[in-house]
């Protein structure tokens, strides 16, 4: 293909996002908004602690950890079984969506990671109720189901792209870190704005890496992330869940 | 010259009972430089001690090393090896380690080994599995040590995958993968080994893991220079170690398996002698 039809191609595919997906966008919007009752703005994952420690205590240290945090455990590993999930739904393929979810629940490998997943996957299957939506039969029989499980669910529901949907995942993700940061170190609200500026760069960086990754390439193992991620469970003082 | 890797494919299967009041090794099979050592009873017919040896020493590029072990119903035994796991420089070729272990219902696992060197170059691959029948339990770690610190030899060039799995009749309760490249932002990020050299991972399974095991543990202390945490869910103790000595990462592990055993084994820990050697 030419460069001018490439270009139309671009500004055609653009025209449609902006005015014919609407609705897709509202979607995404919806589903990437802190609103979405999870309770996901009541988790820290071991920032808390970090914190706690002093191994952050500005702006540079929160950049510093939160970007690690999104390379080594989100782009390296959630998101791809996010991706995984999600292909799965839509191929219809059941025992696959089922199996992704089994291996991330067992990755989970500290109680506040586990927990979190699970409480988090819980209000979303009370979510997908109330908009009466029904999980496949299959993983209604599945007692807790994780909460990346039950997010490409909904996501596949309301048709969004894997790039869309990955992008929002990791979007909701960043501004929950960025809010614990300016919460617990504590931070300004105009330093908040600047590290979402600078880590929403860094997420659009990780996004292809992320679609092309095979599930074996999910490494969840970091002994920086759980072990914060466990003295936070016997940390005296907490504002965030445990 | 080049030097050309053929490497040892070697496995290694056995296979325990419950006879009486003791456990036997009842089947023994190998193929290739995997061997069991020896076998021995120090603490009574109970438990067996196997002592698992792989005579070259070090594992190179191309090799392929697997061990499975069966242990049946209320038997219980206790793996460990006499020197350091070493996987050395490689120019080409992969090397790769599997274990598989089956654990019988009542019956109880340790798998104790020595730590794992990985010495710059090396492109290792373990794996291990572990199935867990009901009312087994199981204690289990591995130190993994990057580069030769004492030798001055940095991890600048390897690259190992590990992994191990837990399955508790039937269901997956514990995955845990991780590629520790050297060129990898892991090396040294915070959530990843934040420049650290060693690090350790214990995990325990059974019945009888309560809140009081888990506060016993916690008051136990590592090293200074050491950063430590323990977590407990579903019945799965993870103690985590990051730090720069396995000497101290041993340490820490001994006395937890030390406060552990009683109540996960309904025995008193007492240290092999191999350890001392």
């Amino acid at each position: 293909m030419d460069t001018a039809l490439k270009e139309l191609a671009v500004a055609q595919e653009f025209t449609t996002c902006v005015h014919g997906d609407a609705g897709v966008l509202l979607r995404l919007l919806q589903l990437a908004s802190p609103t979405l009752p999870v309770g996901a703005y009541s988790y820290s994952q071991g920032l808390e602690w970090a914190v706690d420690q002093g191994i952050v205590s500005n702006f540079d240290g929160a950049l510093r950890w939160i970007s690690d945090a999104l390379r080594d455990s989100m782009a390296n590993c959630e998101a791809v079984y996010l991706v995984h999930m999600l292909r799965s739904w839509r191929c219809g393929d059941i025992t696959s969506a089922i199996f992704h979810d089994e291996a991330f629940r067992a990755s989970r490998d500290t109680s506040e990671l586990r927990a979190e997943t699970l409480q988090m996957g819980f209000s979303i299957r009370q979510l997908l109720g109330q908009l009466r939506i029904t999980l496949p039969e299959e993983v209604s029989r599945v007692e807790q189901i994780s909460f990346p499980a039950g997010w490409s669910y909904l996501a596949h529901c309301w048709g969004l792209s894997e790039h869309d949907a990955v992008t929002a995942y990791l979007w909701s993700w960043l501004e929950n870190q960025v809010m614990a940061a300016v919460k617990s170190v504590p931070l300004g609200q105009s330093e908040g704005q600047r590290l979402l500026l600078e880590l929403s760069d860094q997420v659009s960086g990780h996004i292809e890496s992320i679609l092309n990754s095979s599930i074996e390439d999910a490494m969840n193992s970091l002994p920086g992330y759980a072990l914060a991620s466990c003295m936070h469970e016997t940390q005296y003082a907490r504002l965030f869940r445990s | 010259m080049q030097e050309v890797e053929k490497g040892w494919h070697a496995s290694l299967s056995l296979a325990y009972d419950r006879a009486g009041l003791g456990t036997v090794l009842r089947h023994k099979s190998h193929h290739g430089p995997l061997r069991v050592q020896k076998v021995l009873y120090p603490e009574g017919d109970g438990v067996c001690h196997t002592l698992l040896l792989h005579p070259p020493g070090g594992i190179v590029g191309g090799d392929q090393l697997q061990v499975q072990a069966y242990l049946g119903e209320k038997s219980h035994v206790l793996f460990t090896n006499p020197g350091a796991n070493k996987w050395y420089r490689s120019e080409h070729r992969q090397a790769c380690q599997q274990v598989r272990l089956h654990v019988g219902p009542q019956a109880a696992l340790e798998w104790l080994p020595q730590e794992t060197i990985f010495f710059d170059g090396c492109q290792a691959q373990m794996a291990m599995e572990v199935e867990l029948e009901p009312g087994a339990a199981m204690v289990g770690w591995d130190i993994l040590c990057f580069g030769r610190r004492h030798s001055g030899e940095a991890y600048s060039q390897g690259r190992a995958r590990t992994s191990l799995s837990i399955r508790r009749q039937g269901s997956l309760v514990l995955l845990d993968r991780a590629r520790f490249e050297a060129q990898e932002p892991i090396m040294k990020s915070l959530t990843g080994l934040d420049g650290h050299t060693v690090m350790g991972t214990l995990v325990a399974c059974g019945e009888g893991l309560t809140k009081e095991v888990l506060a016993d543990c916690r008051s136990i202390q590592a090293g200074d220079q050491d950063r430590t945490g323990i977590t407990l869910m579903d019945g799965i103790f993870i103690a985590r170690i990051l730090g720069d000595s396995s000497e101290t990462a041993k340490l820490w592990f001994t006395a937890l398996w030390h406060a552990l055993r009683p109540t996960l084994m309904g025995r008193p820990a007492e240290n092999p002698r191999i350890w001392r050697t």
